[in-house]
C-alpha cells in the first residue's frame, strides 16, 4: 500500500517537473518593430519641420585606400541598415500610403478621423462633412486600413514575427502613428477614449 | 170669503189642474223626453216602438228601442225591453220618484262611442248614478259591440243584476253581479293590431246610501299583438263608486307569461319573455297605475321593470328598468339563422344598465301619442361587437338620454368609455378610452364631438407597426340603419405628432382620407418602427406631407412628399442629405383576403444619397421608381418594379407573379459610361484616383431569375470599351455570359442555352496586343469555362485551354487553366525598360495555372532561349494576385549564357565567356525585385575567350562598393588596355529585406574573388569587404549610374 502511494507521488512529481520545463517562448522583437515602424511612418508622414528627404550623399571622391574606406562605409551602412525593414512590397505599400496621407489631413484637422489604438484609422464622426466628403473619407479610411494591415503583415514577416503576434505589431505601429500625428489631431488611448494632441 | 181665501182657492184649483194636466200628459212627456236624453247622453237617435207609463205605481215600460246614428239612418242597436218602476217620492225633497227596478232585455247593439265636445270620452256617469239607486236591476244583453278610439270591444251574453239584500245582512246592501264574454281588438299607435278574448265578471255590493263597491275579475285567455302575446291574463280590479266617482284600489293584473316579439328584427331578433307581469292599478281619478315585471329575452337578457303612472285622459308616469346582467347573443340560434344578413357575427354584453324614465300616453287623440324620456345609465358595461374583421369592444359608462314620441326616438348622450379594444387579424387597439357626445334618433346619430385616446394601436400585418398614444378628436354622422359612419372628420395625433386630418366620407364604403403637413419623419419612424427591427437605430431628421385616400374595398391612393434633412443607418452605410422625394401610392386591398396590392411611384429630384460606397446627387441624376408590392401575412413583397436614374438611363425591372421568388431581374444600361461615371467614378475616384484614368463605354444588360441560393439568366455587354490610362485598352468588346449559379454544392440542371461568348475587337496593353478574337464560354455547375483560345503574342503564339473559374460569386473563386507558349519574342515583350534589351525566345509546352484570390501557382516550366544559352523558369507563384501589392515568385536556372551579349544587353562593361547560374526564390513586387538568391559562375567553353574589360571592372567596382574605380596602375595605363583575361568568374548576390549581399564565390589565399586571373596574366577582382551590405536604394542608384555611364559612352 505504502509502495503504491510513493509510486503515485513519484509519477506526479515527474509530471510536474516535465510540465514546469515546458515553456513556450514566442519571440517578439519589440525594439526592431518599433524602429521599423518609426522609419516607415516617418517616411509616410514626415514631420513638418523635417521637410523632404535629403538626397543621397555623393560617391566618395577621397584618396583614402578603397578598402579602408569601404570598411568604414560598410560598418556605417550596417549600422544604418541593421534595423531596416524593407522590400519591394513594403515600398509599394508605403508609396500607396504616402500618396494618400495628405488627403487625410483635413479630416484629421477636423477631428473626423483619428489614429486608433490598434494601428488603424478610426472615423470618429462626420461632423461638417457633406455626403460626398463622407463617402471619400469612408473609402479612404477603408482603403488605407487595408493597406496598413498588409504593411503590418509584411513587416511581421520580414522580422520573422509569429503571425499570432500581428496584433502587437499593429499596436507598436499605432504608437508611432500617434507619435507622428500633428497637434490637434485625435489619438485613441488604450482604454478606447480619445485625446486631442 | 176673504180675498186671501179666494187667492188660496184659486191657487189650489190651478195646482190641481196643473197636476192633472201633468199626469195626463206624463206618458207623452216621457215618450218625448227619452229619445232626447239618449241623444244627449250617447249621441244616438232613439226610436221607440211603444211606451207604457203608469202613474199610480210609477213605472215606465219601453218596448223596441232602436238606436240610429242619424235620423232615418242605419239602426246601430236594438233593445227589446226596458222596464223601469219606482215609487212616488216627496217632490219637496227633490225626489219625485224613487227608482226601484230596472230591467233591460234583449240588447243587440253596435255602438260607437262618440267623443264629446272636449274631445274626451263620453260621460256615462249618469248610468252609475241611476244604478246605485235601484233596488233591483236586471240587464240582459245578447250582444254589445262598442267601438272606441282604443279598440273594438265585443260583449256577448252580458248579464248584470242588482238584487235586494239578504235578510241576514244588517247593512242592507244590495248584491251586484255581472258577467260577459269579452272580445276586444284594435290597433296601437304604431298601427300594430292587437286582440284579446276572455271573460269578465263583476261582483259587488250597493249600500243603502247608494255607494258601490265591487270587484271586476278579467280572465283573458289570450292577449295578442304584433309585438307581444300573453296567455291566461287574470286581472282583479277592486273598485268603488262614491260621490259620483269611481275609485280603483290596488287593482291587479297578473300574467304568468308575456311574450313580446321583436320590434326590429335587425336590431334584436329575439322575443322578450315577461314573467310574471304584475300590474297594480290604484286609486281614483287620475287613476294611478304601477306595474312590475321581470323580463327575459329568451335566455339572453333579463331585467326587472317597474312602472308607475296616472291614468287621466291617457297615462303618464315613470318607469325604471334594471338590467343586472347582459348576455351574449352570439351563440343564440335565432342569431345564427340571421347571421348571413347581419353585418356582424355577434354581440357580447356584460354589465349593469339602469334605465330611468318618464312617459306620457295621451289617449285623447285618435292615435295615442306616447311621449317618453329615459336616462340609460351604464355602469361599466362591456360591449363586444364581433365583426367579420375582428372584435371591437368597449366599456361604457355614463348616461345616454333617450327621448321618444311614438315611433320617433331621439337620443342624446355624452358617454365616457374606457377599455376600448379592437382585435382583428389586421389591426389591434389596446387601452382606448374617450368620450362621445351625440344626438339623433334610431336611424341617424350626430356625433357632435368625440375624443378618443388609444394607448396602443398596432397594425398586425408585416411589417408590423405599433403606434402609441394615438388621440383622435372629431365629429361625424352614424347612419344606424345602414351601419355606416359618414361625413366624419377628425384631428389625429400620434404621441404628440401631427396633426393629421382624417376625413371619412363613408365607413361602409370605406372612403377615408388622411392628410398632414410637416409631420416629423423621425417621430413617424419611431412610431411606426416595425418590430422586425427595420430602421432600428437609424438617424432621421425630416418631415413629410401626406395626402392619402382609401376608397372601396379597398383602393388606397395618395401622395407622400418626403423632405429628408438627414437619414443614416446605424453603420452609416446608407445616408441621405436634403433629400426630397415624392411618392404616389395606389393600391387595392382586399379586406377579407390575405393579399393586398400596392403600386408606388416615387421620384427623387433633389438631395444626395450614399448607398454603401456609391454616392448619388439626385439633383444631377434624378431617380424615378415604380414598385408593385404585394402585402401578404408574411410581409411586403416587391412584385414588380422599375427603377430609372433619369440621366444615367438605368432601368431596373423586378417581377414575378405573387411570390417573392423566383425574382426576375432585368437590368438595362444604355450608356455604360454614364453608369460608370455616375456610380463608380464620382463616388470613389477621390479615394481611388486610378478610377480617373478609367473610361468604360458601351451597353450592358442582364436578365436574371433569382431564387434563394441560385440565379439563372444571361449578362450581356455590347459595343463596350475599357481604357485604363495608356496601359490598357480594349475596344469593341462584347460579352454574352450565361449564368446558372447555385450556392448548393449539387449541380443544378441546365436551363436554356448555356453557351456564351466573348468578343474582343482590339486589346492593347504595354506588352500585349490582340485583335478580332472570339472566345466561346459556358457557365454551368457554378463554373465558368472558356473554349480553347489561340492568339498571337510578341511574334509567337499563346494557346490557352481548359480555362475555368469555379464558384465565381462565392467570394472564394478558384481558377485553373493550361497555357502553352510558342516562340514568344522577348524583345517585343519589352520586359525590361530601356536601355536594357532582352533578346531571345520564350516557350512552354504547358503551364498548368491554378489558384485563388490569395495565391496562384503554375506548374511546368518556361524555357527561354537567351544570350546563346537557355534559361529555365519554374516554380511560378503569385501572392495576392488581385492586390496592387501582388508578388510574383519563380526560380530560374540558366546555362551557357553568352556573357558578351548579356553584358551588352544590360549596358554593363563588356565581359566575354560563358556563364551558368541560377536565381532561386526570385520575388518581384511593384515591378521590383523583392528577394532572390543569384549565383553565377563562368564556364570554360571551347573557342570562347574569357576577358573582362576595364569598363566591366569599373562597373563591378561601382556595383559592389558604390565607389568609382581607381586605377591600380600609375598614370592611368590601364586605360590603354582594353581587355584582361580571366580564368573564372564567381559571384553570389542575395537580396533579402531590401539589402543586397554580394560575394565572390572564388576563394584563394583567404581572399574572396569575383574574378580570378589565370596564372600571372589577366585580372583579379577581389571583394575586400565580404560582409558588405548594400541597400536596395543604393543598389538601384549604382545600377543607374552604370547604365548612364555606358549609355553616354555609346552615344
Amino acid at each position: 500500500m505504502k509502495g503504491k502511494f510513493w509510486s503515485r507521488m513519484g509519477f506526479f512529481t515527474i509530471i510536474m517537473i516535465v510540465l514546469s520545463c515546458v515553456t513556450v517562448n514566442i519571440y517578439f522583437p519589440a525594439k526592431e518593430v518599433e524602429q521599423a515602424a518609426d522609419q516607415i511612418v516617418k517616411e509616410i508622414r514626415p514631420p513638418e519641420a523635417e521637410g523632404p528627404a535629403k538626397p543621397e550623399a555623393k560617391p566618395d571622391q577621397s584618396f583614402w585606400p578603397r578598402s579602408i574606406k569601404l570598411a568604414f562605409l560598410a560598418s556605417e551602412a550596417w549600422a544604418q541598415e541593421a534595423v531596416t525593414v524593407n522590400n519591394a512590397r513594403i515600398r509599394a505599400i508605403k508609396d500607396s500610403l504616402k500618396k494618400r496621407d495628405p488627403q487625410l489631413r483635413p479630416y484629421f484637422d477636423g477631428g473626423n478621423v483619428g489614429e486608433g489604438k490598434d494601428g488603424r484609422l478610426v472615423i470618429r464622426n462626420m461632423d461638417g462633412l457633406n455626403l460626398k466628403q463622407q463617402n471619400v473619407l469612408k473609402s479612404l479610411v477603408a482603403s488605407i486600413n487595408k493597406d496598413r494591415e498588409a504593411l503590418y503583415a509584411e513587416v511581421a514577416k520580414a522580422l520573422k514575427v509569429d503571425p499570432s503576434q500581428l496584433g502587437r505589431v499593429a499596436q507598436e505601429f499605432a504608437q508611432v502613428w500617434q507619435q507622428y500625428s500633428r497637434g490637434g489631431w485625435y489619438i485613441q488611448l488604450a482604454d478606447g477614449t480619445w485625446k486631442q494632441k | 170669503m176673504s180675498k186671501k181665501s179666494k187667492i188660496i182657492l184659486a191657487c189650489t184649483v190651478a195646482l190641481l189642474l196643473v197636476v192633472t194636466a201633468f199626469f195626463s200628459l206624463l206618458p207623452q212627456i216621457v215618450r218625448w223626453s227619452i229619445p232626447r236624453v239618449i241623444k244627449a247622453k250617447t249621441g244616438y237617435q232613439a226610436v221607440i216602438e211603444s211606451i207604457d207609463v203608469s202613474i199610480i205605481k210609477p213605472s215606465i215600460t219601453v218596448t223596441g228601442i232602436s238606436l240610429q246614428a242619424k235620423a232615418d239612418g242605419e239602426v246601430m242597436g236594438k233593445v227589446e225591453l226596458v222596464s223601469f218602476s219606482g215609487v212616488w217620492g216627496n217632490p219637496f225633497r227633490k225626489q219625485l220618484i224613487s227608482p226601484v227596478l230596472l230591467s233591460i232585455h234583449g240588447v243587440d247593439a253596435h255602438l260607437e262611442l262618440v267623443e264629446n265636445k272636449d274631445g274626451g270620452s263620453p260621460n256615462l256617469d249618469f248610468l252609475l248614478d241611476l244604478l246605485v239607486q235601484l233596488q233591483v236591476v236586471t240587464i240582459e244583453v245578447k250582444r254589445l259591440v262598442v267601438a272606441t278610439p282604443y279598440g273594438l270591444f265585443k260583449m256577448q251574453d252580458l248579464k248584470g243584476s242588482i238584487t235586494p239584500p239578504n235578510e241576514q245582512d244588517r247593512r242592507k246592501n244590495r248584491i251586484l253581479t255581472g258577467s260577459t264574454v269579452l272580445t276586444a281588438s284594435g290597433k296601437t299607435g304604431s298601427k300594430s293590431p292587437w286582440q284579446t278574448r276572455g271573460h269578465l265578471s263583476l261582483t259587488g255590493e250597493v249600500t243603502p246610501t247608494g255607494n258601490l263597491k265591487g270587484t271586476i275579475v278579467v280572465t283573458m285567455n289570450s292577449l295578442k299583438s304584433s309585438y307581444f302575446q300573453a296567455n291566461a291574463v287574470v286581472g282583479t280590479i277592486p273598485f268603488s263608486y262614491e260621490n259620483h266617482t269611481v275609485k280603483v284600489q290596488e287593482g291587479r293584473l297578473d300574467a304568468p307569461t308575456v311574450r313580446i316579439q321583436s320590434v326590429d328584427e335587425q336590431c334584436h331578433p329575439f322575443p322578450l319573455l315577461v314573467e310574471p307581469l304584475q300590474v297594480i292599478l290604484i286609486t281614483t281619478k287620475p287613476y294611478a297605475l304601477s306595474a312590475q315585471a321581470t323580463v327575459l329575452t329568451d335566455d339572453l337578457l333579463s331585467f326587472d321593470i317597474s312602472l308607475s303612472g296616472k291614468v287621466g285622459q291617457g297615462l303618464a308616469g315613470a318607469f325604471t328598468v334594471t338590467i343586472p346582467e347582459l348576455k351574449s347573443v352570439t351563440s343564440h340560434a335565432a342569431f345564427q339563422e340571421k347571421k348571413d344578413v347581419l353585418r356582424y357575427e355577434g354581440i357580447s354584453l356584460a354589465g349593469r344598465v339602469t334605465l330611468e324614465g318618464q312617459f306620457q300616453i295621451n289617449m285623447d287623440q285618435k292615435v295615442p301619442v306616447v311621449v317618453w324620456q329615459v336616462d340609460c345609465r351604464m355602469d361599466t358595461v362591456r360591449a363586444d361587437y364581433m365583426l367579420p374583421l375582428g372584435t371591437i369592444g368597449v366599456t361604457l359608462q355614463d348616461i345616454v338620454e333617450v327621448r321618444g314620441r311614438n315611433e320617433a326616438v331621439e337620443l342624446s348622450g355624452n358617454i365616457g368609455f374606457t377599455h376600448l379594444k379592437l382585435q382583428s387579424s389586421h389591426i389591434s387597439i389596446e387601452d382606448g378610452a374617450g368620450r362621445v357626445r351625440f344626438s339623433g334618433d334610431t336611424d341617424r346619430l350626430n356625433i357632435k364631438e368625440t375624443d378618443v385616446f388609444i394607448e396602443r394601436l398596432r397594425f398586425q400585418r408585416k411589417p408590423a407597426v405599433t403606434l402609441n398614444k394615438v388621440s383622435l378628436r372629431g365629429s361625424g354622422i352614424v347612419d344606424v340603419g345602414a351601419q355606416d359612419v359618414t361625413n366624419a372628420s377628425a384631428i389625429l395625433f400620434i404621441d404628440g405628432m401631427g396633426p393629421f386630418t382624417v376625413s371619412l366620407a363613408s365607413l361602409a364604403l370605406l372612403d377615408v382620407g388622411l392628410e398632414a403637413k410637416g409631420v416629423s419623419f423621425k417621430n413617424l419612424l419611431d412610431k411606426i418602427k416595425p418590430e422586425a427591427g427595420l430602421f432600428e437605430g437609424w438617424k432621421v431628421d425630416g418631415s413629410l406631407d401626406l395626402s392619402l385616400r382609401a376608397r372601396g374595398n379597398v383602393d388606397l391612393s395618395g401622395d407622400v412628399t418626403l423632405h429628408l434633412a438627414t437619414l443614416a443607418d446605424p453603420q452609416d452605410n446608407y445616408l441621405a442629405d436634403n433629400l426630397s422625394a415624392k411618392v404616389t401610392l395606389s393600391s387595392h386591398l382586399e379586406a377579407f383576403t390575405a393579399a393586398h396590392r400596392l403600386e408606388a411611384r416615387a421620384s427623387i429630384e433633389r438631395g444626395e444619397a450614399l448607398l454603401g460606397k456609391f454616392y448619388l446627387d439626385f439633383g444631377l441624376t434624378p431617380l424615378s421608381m415604380v414598385f408593385n408590392v404585394n402585402s401578404t401575412p408574411k410581409g411586403l413583397r416587391i412584385n414588380a418594379g422599375t427603377m430609372e436614374l433619369t440621366k444615367a438611363g438605368i432601368a431596373w425591372f423586378h417581377s414575378r407573379k405573387n411570390e417573392l421568388f423566383p425574382v426576375e431581374v432585368s437590368l438595362n444600361l444604355e450608356d455604360l459610361n454614364l453608369f460608370f461615371t455616375t456610380f463608380i467614378q464620382s463616388s470613389l475616384a477621390e479615394a481611388y484616383p486610378i478610377l480617373n484614368d478609367i473610361s468604360a463605354k458601351g451597353k450592358a444588360s442582364c436578365d436574371l431569375s433569382i431564387q434563394p441560393g441560385s440565379a439563372e439568366g444571361r449578362v450581356r455587354l455590347d459595343e463596350a470599351s475599357l481604357t485604363i490610362g495608356s496601359s490598357f485598352n480594349i475596344q469593341d468588346f462584347a460579352l454574352d455570359l450565361p449564368l446558372a449559379y447555385s450556392t448548393d454544392e449539387r449541380p443544378r440542371p441546365n436551363v436554356g442555352p448555356q453557351q456564351g461568348k466573348i468578343k474582343i475587337g482590339r486589346l492593347e496593353t504595354e506588352r500585349f496586343q490582340m485583335r478580332d478574337q472570339q472566345i466561346g464560354l459556358r457557365f454551368e455547375h457554378n463554373k465558368f469555362t472558356l473554349d480553347p483560345v489561340r492568339f498571337s503574342l510578341a511574334g509567337g503564339i499563346v494557346i490557352v485551354s481548359d480555362a475555368a473559374m469555379e464558384n465565381p460569386f462565392s467570394g472564394r473563386p478558384e481558377i485553373s487553366l493550361r497555357m502553352a507558349l510558342q516562340d514568344i519574342n522577348l524583345d517585343k515583350l519589352q520586359l525590361l525598360p530601356p536601355p536594357y534589351e532582352l533578346r531571345g525566345n520564350l516557350a512552354s509546352n504547358e503551364l498548368l495555372i491554378s489558384g485563388n484570390k490569395k495565391r496562384l501557382d503554375a506548374s511546368g516550366i518556361v524555357t527561354v532561349d537567351l544570350f546563346e544559352g537557355q534559361a529555365v523558369v519554374s516554380d511560378f507563384s503569385m501572392d495576392s494576385p488581385l492586390s496592387p501589392f501582388r508578388r510574383l515568385k519563380c526560380n530560374i536556372k540558366f546555362e551557357e549564357m553568352d556573357l558578351e551579349k548579356l553584358t551588352r544587353a544590360f549596358s554593363f562593361g563588356r565581359i566575354t565567356g560563358r556563364l551558368n547560374g541560377y536565381i532561386n526564390g526570385l520575388a518581384i513586387a511593384n515591378d521590383q525585385a523583392d528577394a532572390f538568391t543569384l549565383e553565377v559562375w563562368s564556364l570554360a567553353a571551347k573557342g570562347v575567350s574569357r576577358t573582362v574589360s576595364f569598363n566591366a571592372v569599373e562597373d563591378i567596382q561601382t556595383i559592389s562598393s558604390g565607389s568609382e574605380y581607381r586605377s591600380g596602375l600609375p598614370f592611368g595605363l590601364d586605360r590603354f588596355i582594353d581587355d584582361l583575361s580571366y580564368e573564372q568568374i564567381g559571384l553570389k548576390c542575395v537580396l533579402r529585406n531590401d539589402v543586397f549581399n554580394i560575394n565572390g564565390t572564388i576563394h584563394k589565399d583567404r581572399k574572396e574573388y569575383f574574378v580570378s586571373r589565370a596564372g600571372f596574366t589577366g585580372i583579379n577582382v577581389i571583394n575586400m569587404n565580404p560582409d558588405n551590405q548594400i541597400s536596395f536604394k543604393d543598389m538601384m542608384e549604382r545600377i543607374k549610374r552604370v547604365a548612364e555611364k555606358r549609355k553616354a559612352e555609346v552615344n
